[in-house]
């Protein structure tokens, strides 16, 4: 499909890319809903931290292979990068650390960018545990740094060869659709392994 | 005093702009928390929600009113997903009241 420019709402981008991923998938109980559902949130979420510090310019692209049922997401921005980001928001510990311990440190839970009051620095995080629970891949690359996680390892980092930099950030999702099911389960079980969620008896009061 | 907030009506079936949920909950929710006895947050015809609307509008509210503030919110017609999200807010907004106590 083609390449999407991260620059109206970021719902309405979602929806598009979700969209011509999963044709069908709005209707909640068609069987695309839950890759619609997954490719809705990982594009919103990206796309936000686009908008909202990157400081740049924001591309979206979505492919799927059908015989082999293999679904890539890719957003990247031409912004001042992950390490940049914690830096301009004071966090104390920024300047120690190099491109790639900074994606590393965007990938753990609670630690934003962003500043209050928006995400609480859930959304990578949140995005790398969905990625997580679908057996998939995730490579992010931002600076001079390199992460790349595989279903069941633990996080590979590097840097770009050569000396190379990316003045921004790219993240890739890739993933099976047969490991898609059920995206409410899916989002479930990443909160609760990023210790996002706590099982514990709901203290909200919910009705239908 | 019940008051009930239509989030379709207001934003659409997609709520996805973590900004607009803070400035949402700032305008239209915290000024009536010590008014309303209850107050029902519609999400029926919701389709789709992240982390970052939700987590603004509500992990928020309960930072700044307390526990207490579960005790009038009432989440209507959550699709899973939505609930899954609703759930997280409120252990976070947990978690930031129980943190502020112990500091």
């Amino acid at each position: 499909m083609p390449v999407q420019l991260v620059d109206h709402d970021v719902e309405k981008m979602g929806q598009e890319l979700a969209s011509c991923l999963a044709p069908g998938g709005e209707d909640y109980d068609h069987p695309h809903a839950a890759l619609y559902d997954l490719a809705w949130y990982v594009f919103t979420e990206m796309a936000n931290n686009v908008r909202q510090h990157s400081r740049g310019l924001g591309y979206a692209a979505a492919q799927t292979m059908r015989s082999e049922g293999l679904v890539r997401l890719a957003i990247a921005d031409n912004g001042k990068g992950i390490r940049q980001s914690f830096v301009d928001a004071g966090l104390p510990w920024s300047h120690d650390v190099n491109d790639a311990e900074a994606i590393l440190k965007a990938l753990t839970s609670k630690i934003s960018s962003k500043g209050r009051p928006t995400n609480e620095g859930v959304g990578l995080t949140l995005v790398s545990g969905l990625v997580k629970q679908a057996h998939g891949w995730l490579l992010v690359v931002s600076g001079r740094g390199v992460v790349i996680l595989k279903p069941g390892g633990e996080p590979n980092v590097s840097v770009l060869p050569s000396g190379a930099s990316f003045d921004g950030t790219l993240v890739v999702a890739a993933f099976r659709q047969q490991h898609v099911k059920n995206f409410a389960d899916l989002l479930h079980e990443a909160k609760v392994k990023a210790g996002l969620l706590q099982i514990r008896p709901s203290v909200g009061n919910f009705k239908t | 005093m019940k008051m009930e907030l239509n989030l379709v009506e207001e934003f659409g079936p997609r709520l996805a702009d973590g900004e607009q949920a803070a400035e949402f909950r700032m305008g239209r929710i915290d000024p009536y928390v010590g008014i309303c006895e209850e107050m029902v947050l519609n999400f029926t015809g919701i389709r789709n929600a992240n982390s970052s609307f939700i987590n603004a509008l509500l992990a928020g509210a309960i930072e700044q009113h307390g526990e207490g503030v579960l005790q009038c919110l009432v989440f209507k017609g959550c699709n899973p997903v939505v609930r899954v999200l609703v759930e997280s807010a409120i252990s976070l907004g947990l978690d930031k009241v129980a943190g502020r106590e112990i500091a």
